[in-house]
C-alpha cells in the first residue's frame, strides 16, 4: 500500500504536494492532556483526534448559526461553569419547546460506551448529535430537513473556510455535515476533568481534601452505601469505557424514582432502557452519570426531578421516592424493577455531611474555567479589532 | 467439434440475453394523494406526507412477479429504496397538483395486472451509518436516529389548536447505530394492489380512508414510537397495514397520464 503511494506521488508532482502536505498535518499530533494512570478515551477510526479539528469543533459547539432560527447553540444547554450542563429542569429547544430531559453534564464524555441518559444505540459521540441538530423529539436545533442550508451558512463565514480545510486537508469540499460533526465531536473528547481536590489526594496532596471528605471517600465506596456499585471507577460511572477496554460495560440501572401503577411503570417519554428494547424488565433503567462536577449539575436525574445533591441523598436513603400527590404519584421504593443496591441506607447526619463533603470534591474548578474550552467568538473578534 | 457447439450455445444464450435486456423499458409510475374527501369533513389539514418504499414488483397476467429496477439517477431514488415526497402535491384540496413523485424503473416490457412494494427501509440501508448516508437517505428530516434508523412515513397533520404527527420506523432495535442486529418491531409493511397498471393507473393514497378512525381519537403530544402505546398510534397503524388506503385511480387529469419512455 505504502509502496503504491510513493509510486503515485512520484508519479504526479501536484500529488507529491498534496501527499507531503498530508504528512504535515499528520505530524501536528494531538496529545491527551491526562494525569499518567487515567488511560486515553476511544477515538473512533475515522475521526482521529487533531488539534485543527478541535479548534474548529470548538467555535462550531458555540454557534448559533447551527440552530434553525439562530439563536441555539450547543453551548445553551450545555455552559462551560456548570460543567457543561444546564441549570433548568428539562431543557428548551426550538420555540420554547421542552425535552423530557434534563441537559447532560459532558465532563469526560468521551469515556461514555453510549449517549444521552438511556439509549443503548448512540455509541459514538458523532451519532449522538444528530439528535440535537436534527431530532424532532421536540426540535431542539431545529435543523431537520436543512442540512444544506446549514452548509451554505457555515460556508459564508470567512474563518470557517481556512479552518475546516486544516483540519480535513486534501479534502475538495471540506465544509460539509460530518465534517462540522467530526470536529464538534474533537472539540467534545477534550473536554476531561482529572483535577479536582479528590484527584490532587489521589496523587499523594493529602491536604487537597478536607477529613470530612474523606471519610465521606470511604462511606461512598463502602458495601454501606453501595454508591461505588454504579458509580465507581476513575469517571465514577460503572459504564466508562477507554482506549484500552476489552469490554463494553453498558450497564443500565432503575434506582427507584418512580412507580406510577405499582408495577413499575415511569412517566410517559421517560423509561429509559425500555423505550429502546422494549422489555419489560428494563423500565426505569437509565444509565448511572458520572458524579465528576456533581455539586455544579444541578437539579438532578434524567428529568431534573431533584433539585439538590442533599435531596439526592435523602432518596437514596430512602432507597426510592415516595410521591403521594398528582399523576406520577407511587412509590419508587417497591419499584418491581429498582435495583438491589437501592435499598436504603441508614446514615447519621454527619455521615451525610461527609458524603456530599466527599461529592463536594469532586468539583474541578480548572476544568470549569479551563480557557480551551470557553465561548472563543469574543477572543476572534477582539483579535481582529486589535489589527 | 464441441468448441463449435459451446460457441454456438454462447452466442445463442448472449443472443438471447441481449434480447432480454432490450425488452427492458423505462416505466413512470404515477402517485398522487386523494385529498378531497378529507378537507371536506374534517377540520385539520395535511402539512407533510413522506415515505421511503422499496422492492417494487409488478405482476404479469401469467402471474409472475418482476421487479422493478430503480432508476438511481433521479435524486429521490438510489438502487434501493425510492422517497415519495407528497408535500408539493398537498396545495390544494380539489385539485390534483401536478408535482407528485413517481417511481422510476426498468420492467420487462410486459402488461401487469398488480403492484406490490414494502413500505419502508430496507434493512441493510436503514441501519447503515446515517453520517455516510447518500440521496435520498441524506434527507435529516427522515432521520430517525434516536431509534437507530429512518422514519419510513412522516404523516403529520393541523388543525387551529392541534398538531398530529404520526412518524412511523423500526422499534426495539438492538446493537448500536451502524451495526443494528435485530429490531423487534420492523414496521415495514407489506403492501399490494391488485388491478393496477403501471402504464395506465395512479397509485392513489386516499388521505380521508387513512385517518378515517384516527381523526376522533386524542392525538399523543409526542410523535409515536416506543410501543406505539396511546390508542391514536395504534388505530392509526392498524388502518395502514389494512391497506384500503391504497387505490388505483385512472386519473381525470390527462397531465396525470402515466408516461412511459
Ligand atoms: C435544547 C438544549 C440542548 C442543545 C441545544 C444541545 N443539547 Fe446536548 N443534551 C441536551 C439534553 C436534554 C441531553 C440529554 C438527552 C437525553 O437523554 O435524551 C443532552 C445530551 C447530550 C450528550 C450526551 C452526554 C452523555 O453523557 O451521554 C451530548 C454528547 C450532547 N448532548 C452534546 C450536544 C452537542 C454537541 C450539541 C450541539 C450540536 C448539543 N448537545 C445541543 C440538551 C441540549
Ligand atoms: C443501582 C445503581 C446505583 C447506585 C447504587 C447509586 N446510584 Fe446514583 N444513580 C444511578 C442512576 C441509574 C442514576 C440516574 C437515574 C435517573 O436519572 O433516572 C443515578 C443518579 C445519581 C445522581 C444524579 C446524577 C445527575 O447527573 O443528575 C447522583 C448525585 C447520584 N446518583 C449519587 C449517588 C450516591 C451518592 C449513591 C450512594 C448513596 C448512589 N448514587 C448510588 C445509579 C445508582
Amino acid at each position: 500500500m505504502r509502496f503504491i503511494t510513493i509510486l503515485l506521488a512520484f508519479m504526479s508532482s501536484l500529488f507529491v504536494g498534496g501527499i507531503a502536505a498530508y504528512h504535515v498535518w499528520q505530524h501536528q499530533s494531538f496529545t491527551w492532556d491526562l494525569p499518567k494512570e487515567i488511560p486515553p478515551p476511544p477515538v473512533p477510526e475515522d475521526n482521529p483526534m487533531h488539534p485543527a479539528k478541535v479548534n474548529l469543533g470548538r467555535f462550531l459547539f458555540y454557534d448559533t448559526r447551527l440552530s434553525q432560527n439562530q439563536q441555539i447553540s450547543c453551548a445553551t444547554c450545555h455552559i462551560q461553569k456548570l460543567a457543561f450542563s444546564e441549570p433548568r429542569t428539562l431543557s428548551q429547544g426550538l420555540h420554547g419547546n421542552l425535552t423530557p430531559r434534563n441537559a447532560m453534564s459532558l465532563t469526560n464524555v468521551a469515556y461514555n460506551p453510549n449517549f444521552t441518559w438511556a439509549n443503548p444505540l448512540l455509541t459514538q459521540l458523532e451519532h449522538q448529535m444528530l439528535i440535537p441538530l436534527f431530532g424532532e423529539e421536540p426540535p431542539e436545533m431545529g435543523m431537520a430537513g436543512q442540512e444544506k442550508e446549514l452548509v451554505e451558512r457555515l460556508q459564508q463565514v470567512p474563518i470557517y473556510q481556512s479552518y475546516f480545510s486544516k483540519a480535513f486537508p486534501n479534502e475538495d469540499n471540506p465544509i460539509s455535515i460530518n465534517n462540522m460533526i467530526k470536529a464538534i465531536s474533537s472539540f467534545q473528547r477534550t473536554l476531561l476533568s482529572f483535577n479536582s481536590p479528590y484527584d490532587q489526594y489521589l496523587q499523594g496532596e493529602h491536604q487537597a481534601i478536607s477529613d470530612s471528605a474523606k471519610r465521606g471517600m470511604k462511606l461512598f465506596f463502602s458495601e454501606k452505601t453501595e454508591c461505588f456499585h454504579c458509580h465507581g471507577g476513575f469517571n465514577f460511572s460503572d459504564s466508562s469505557v477507554h482506549a484500552n477496554s476489552r469490554t463494553v460495560p453498558s450497564e443500565f440501572h432503575n434506582n427507584g424514582l418512580y412507580n406510577l401503577d405499582g408495577k413499575g411503570s415511569y412517566p410517559k417519554d421517560n423509561r429509559g432502557l425500555y423505550t429502546f428494547t422494549l422489555n419489560a424488565s428494563d423500565m426505569g433503567k437509565f444509565r448511572a452519570p458520572t458524579l465528576r462536577n456533581i455539586r455544579v449539575t444541578a437539579p438532578y436525574m434524567h428529568d431534573g426531578s431533584i433539585a439538590t445533591l442533599e435531596d439526592v441523598l435523602e432518596h437514596y436513603v430512602d432507597g426510592g421516592r415516595t410521591i403521594l400527590e398528582g399523576p406520577n404519584k407511587g412509590f419508587g421504593s417497591a419499584n418491581p424493577y429498582k435495583s438491589e443496591f437501592v435499598v436504603g441506607l441508614i446514615l447519621t447526619d454527619e455521615q451525610k455531611s461527609d458524603l456530599l463533603a466527599f461529592l463536594d470534591s469532586l468539583t474541578d474548578e480548572d476544568f470549569l474555567t479551563n480557557e480551551q474550552f470557553t465561548n472563543p467568538w469574543p477572543l476572534l473578534q477582539e483579535e481582529s479589532a486589535s489589527h | 467439434m464441441h468448441l463449435f457447439y459451446y460457441t454456438l450455445i454462447f452466442v445463442i444464450s448472449v443472443f438471447f440475453l441481449t434480447g432480454c435486456l432490450q425488452q427492458d423499458e423505462e416505466y413512470h409510475i404515477k402517485t398522487q394523494v386523494h385529498l378531497a374527501d378529507f378537507c371536506r369533513n374534517s377540520q385539520f389539514h395535511l402539512t407533510d406526507l413522506r415515505l421511503f418504499i422499496h422492492q417494487v414488483a409488478l405482476q404479469d397476467f401469467s402471474g409472475k412477479w418482476h421487479d422493478l429496477q430503480f432508476n438511481p439517477e433521479v435524486t429521490h431514488q438510489n438502487r434501493a429504496v425510492a422517497l415519495l415526497d407528497f408535500r408539493q402535491a398537498m396545495t390544494s384540496c380539489e385539485q390534483q397538483s401536478e408535482n407528485t413523485p413517481a417511481i422510476i424503473g426498468s420492467l420487462p416490457k410486459n402488461n401487469y395486472q398488480s403492484i406490490r412494494f414494502n413500505l419502508g427501509v430496507p434493512f441493510q440501508e436503514n441501519h447503515a451509518d446515517p453520517l455516510l448516508a447518500t440521496a435520498p437517505l441524506d434527507d435529516t428530516s427522515m432521520h430517525w436516529h434516536w431509534n437507530g434508523g429512518y422514519k419510513f412515513m412522516r404523516l403529520e397533520l393541523k388543525s387551529n389548536q392541534k398538531s398530529y404527527r404520526f412518524h412511523l420506523g423500526s422499534l426495539g432495535c438492538e446493537g448500536e447505530i451502524g451495526q443494528i442486529n435485530h429490531c423487534r418491531v420492523p414496521n415495514r409493511i407489506q403492501v399490494q394492489l391488485d388491478q393496477f397498471s403501471p402504464k395506465n393507473d395512479v397509485l392513489t393514497i386516499d388521505i380521508a380512508h387513512l385517518l378515517k378512525q384516527t381523526l376522533s381519537i386524542a392525538p399523543p403530544q409526542r410523535t409515536c414510537a416506543e410501543d406505539m402505546e396511546p390508542r391514536w398510534c395504534q388505530t392509526t397503524l392498524s388502518w395502514l397495514k389494512a391497506l384500503s388506503w391504497l387505490k388505483t385511480k385512472t386519473p381525470v387529469h390527462p397531465a396525470l397520464q402515466s408516461t412511459k419512455i
